[in-house]
């Protein structure tokens, strides 16, 4: 439904207290976006319904990042992530991300819920932008499915490095500014 | 409605209401289109006034079907809230205006409550599996919500140091409980060590005392012998004063003979002269008278002289009885002597015995010595280790316990030491290596844990804790086989003992002096450079 979008490089930054929020259904097609949403990315409410949550996903985006994120929510775990995002305008928007699953009173996942705050610019700027060109690096020399292995593999050995689990390292990074 | 309510019991509900105006309008509006058509026949501004009142009330049925439909949504996200599911959302209310204000202010509640719940949810969740570092997050909630995500933050925070001071209480009572009973275990050890040093020393030192004795005697001995000897140099010199004289006694009776073979030469010419002068007797007789005078004079120097050579031979008799005295004491003397020497070949053979009895006693000991040193240098090592877990900071004693099996004493005397060859095809010596260096393997891997976040990790702690008690077990394998090398080698020591002693018998007689000395200090110079290792 939504054209080919042509990323432009101009940044569009959160306020402080900007609280994003979607829903998607088991299948990743967004079930609810809240007008903050579609107030930055742009995007009616129309457009954005019934459509996969990756129309949003900026192409600087690793594959592995998505990968993880789904290995987490399918173990019934929640997911933090730091997540460049497209406008309808071809600007971009990087949120820190905490995605947990729906659950209803008889404990079936009904869908994805997942919340954006505004991520700290010196945080992205010294450990995440470069751990995701180096995905992205790896990604783009490998074919197929194993090349978004490969960048899992160097995602978890980053992780490894700092001592920590990942969400753990991406909570202190979140909430510290720093490992 | 089919649904009974508790309140508005008799009063339709909206859609009720709407359902029967709306019949009711378009019942009216057709009634009076009929009437008029009826009346005043058939109009084209009629009928299109009427066909556009028509359209006009469709769409507004419509609109008011989608406001009733999405009160229903909201009625419904509004009941599913308030049996706990906050999931739902009311949303396509474009062009609902007030309605679409009060579904999209309902959704920003829901946002932030659910964010709230599942925010607190996650993070007692986590604080129940024992990881403190998933604190609420309250950005973006706005007023008591986010304070209050602030406040169960500093909660789990407090929970958190307090649950890192509970582990680190539990992991130090552990490691200390593990300590203390091996430490105790190890001193008994250490002790029993110095006492069988004690008991051995005292051997060594009963030893000597008895070895002085016995050197006491050998020097009593020798003072016999010493005298032995200077009776006989005495005898012997009274023997050649003896021969001295019977050779000057020799040399007279020579002389002595000599006289009267002169004597018998003038004889010999005057019984010539005495022949002649008878030729001639005749005319002169007074001749004789001095020939007999001068025969008479002969005669008596002979008697002189034989008396002379009697009185020498009857001394040289009784000189060479005195040699013969001389010589048989002096034969007395050496029989004397011989035996004397023989005993204190004897005693000095016992003498040496007894020395290498004593090295190899004092090898022993000072074997024992230096494994009690080298188990003690272990036993200091899982200190500094336990002590080194037990800091926060890196000290002197985090810094000993990096040395590798190789480096420690245990390690220099094992690959280094002149000693190892003594033990090199022993089993217990080859046993040793491995858990001696499993020993500094888990101290490395437990100090590398404790870099870690052990404090929230009970897998950690158990780990540590684990790697310590395989440090204690590898220990007590080094420990026993470090005995087991003692045992060995006092055993190879007595045997050595027993070995020396059986052929010394019957060799102490073939064995000259210098031999057995030479012995006794080689055997010291073993014992006192490589037979303890102490000295290096």
């Amino acid at each position: 439904m939504v054209n080919k979008i042509t990323p432009q490089n101009r940044e569009v930054v959160l306020h402080e207290d900007d609280f994003i929020v979607s829903k998607t259904c088991t299948k990743g097609k967004i079930t609810y976006c809240n007008r903050k949403f579609m107030a930055i990315s742009g995007f009616s409410e129309q457009q954005l319904l019934d459509q996969p949550h990756s129309m949003i996903r900026h192409p600087d985006m690793p594959k592995g990042v998505f990968r993880l994120m789904w290995q987490a929510l399918q173990q019934g775990n929640e997911f933090f992530g730091y997540v460049k995002n497209l406008c309808s305008d071809g600007s971009y928007y990087w949120v820190f991300a905490n995605v947990t699953p729906d659950i209803d009173q008889s404990g079936q996942v009904k869908g994805y819920y997942s919340v954006r705050r505004k991520p700290q610019p010196e945080t992205l700027k010294q450990y995440i932008i470069p751990l995701y060109q180096e995905m992205l690096a790896i990604e783009a020399r490998g074919q197929g499915a194993s090349a978004v292995d490969q960048s899992v593999a160097a995602l978890k050995q980053w992780v490894d490095s700092t001592d920590m689990q990942y969400c753990q390292a991406m909570m202190r990074l979140y909430q510290q500014g720093t490992l | 409605m089919s649904t009974r309510n508790e309140t508005s019991h008799g009063i339709p509900f909206l859609r009720t209401q709407f359902v029967w105006g709306t019949v009711l309008s378009y019942i009216i509006i057709t009634l009076t289109f009929a009437y008029s058509t009826w009346r005043y026949g058939l109009d084209l501004w009629h009928v299109l006034g009427g066909a556009v009142v028509v359209v006009i009330m469709a769409l507004q049925v419509f609109q008011s079907l989608r406001v009733l439909e999405t009160l229903k949504r909201l009625h419904a996200t509004l009941n599913a809230s308030i049996k706990g599911e906050l999931h739902h959302r009311v949303n396509n209310t474009r062009g609902l205006g007030e309605l679409g204000k009060v579904a999209w202010d309902l959704n920003d509640l829901l946002d932030q409550v659910e964010s709230y719940f599942k925010e607190v949810d996650t993070a007692f969740g986590q604080v129940s599996q024992g990881n403190f570092d998933r604190p609420p997050l309250g950005a973006g909630l706005p007023g008591r919500m986010g304070s209050s995500l602030v406040s169960i933050g500093k909660s789990i925070e407090a929970m958190k140091e307090n649950e890192k001071l509970l582990n680190s209480n539990s992991l130090a009572s552990e490691l200390h409980r593990l300590n203390t009973s091996n430490l105790i275990k190890n001193l008994k050890k250490t002790q029993a060590d110095l006492t069988q040093i004690d008991t051995d020393s005292r051997e060594v030192g009963s030893q000597a005392s008895e070895n002085a004795q016995q050197a006491q005697r050998s020097l009593q001995s020798v003072e016999a012998i010493r005298h032995s000897i200077t009776d006989i140099a005495e005898t012997v010199g009274q023997v050649t004063d003896v021969v001295h004289t019977l050779s000057n006694d020799s040399k007279q009776v020579a002389e002595s003979l000599m006289t009267i073979k002169d004597i018998a030469d003038q004889t010999n010419l005057l019984a010539l002269n005495a022949s002649i002068e008878a030729a001639r007797a005749g005319e002169n007789g007074r001749g004789f008278a001095v020939v007999a005078d001068e025969v008479k004079g002969l005669s008596q120097r002979t008697k002189e002289a034989a008396e002379s050579v009697d009185q020498i031979l009857s001394g040289f008799s009784r000189r060479v009885e005195e040699v013969s005295a001389a010589s048989a004491r002096s034969q007395s003397v050496t029989q004397e002597m011989e035996q004397m020497v023989a005993e204190f070949e004897l005693q000095f053979n016992q003498l040496a015995s007894s020395s290498e009895h004593s090295a190899d006693q004092i090898e022993g000991v000072c074997t024992v010595i230096y494994h009690s040193l080298v188990k003690l240098d272990h036993v200091i090592y899982k200190q500094n280790g336990y002590v080194a877990l037990g800091e926060q900071d890196k000290g002197p004693e985090y810094e000993a316990v990096q040395v590798t099996h190789k480096g420690c004493r245990l390690g220099k005397w094992y690959y280094e030491s002149d000693e190892k060859d003594l033990y090199s095809s022993s089993h217990a010596y080859k046993a040793l290596e491995d858990p001696h260096a499993r020993v500094h393997s888990s101290v490395h891997r437990a100090l590398e844990l404790i870099d870690k976040n052990w404090q929230n990790d009970e897998s950690l702690r158990q780990r540590i804790v684990d790697e310590m008690r395989a440090t204690e077990e590898a220990s007590e394998e080094v420990m026993h086989w470090i005995d087991q090398m003692t045992d060995d080698r006092m055993k190879q020591l007595q045997l050595h003992q027993y070995q020396a002693q059986a052929p010394s018998q019957h060799q102490s007689s073939a064995r000259s002096k210098p031999d057995v000395l030479a012995q006794v200090n080689h055997q010291a110079q073993h014992q006192h450079h490589s037979g303890c290792g102490c000295s290096h």
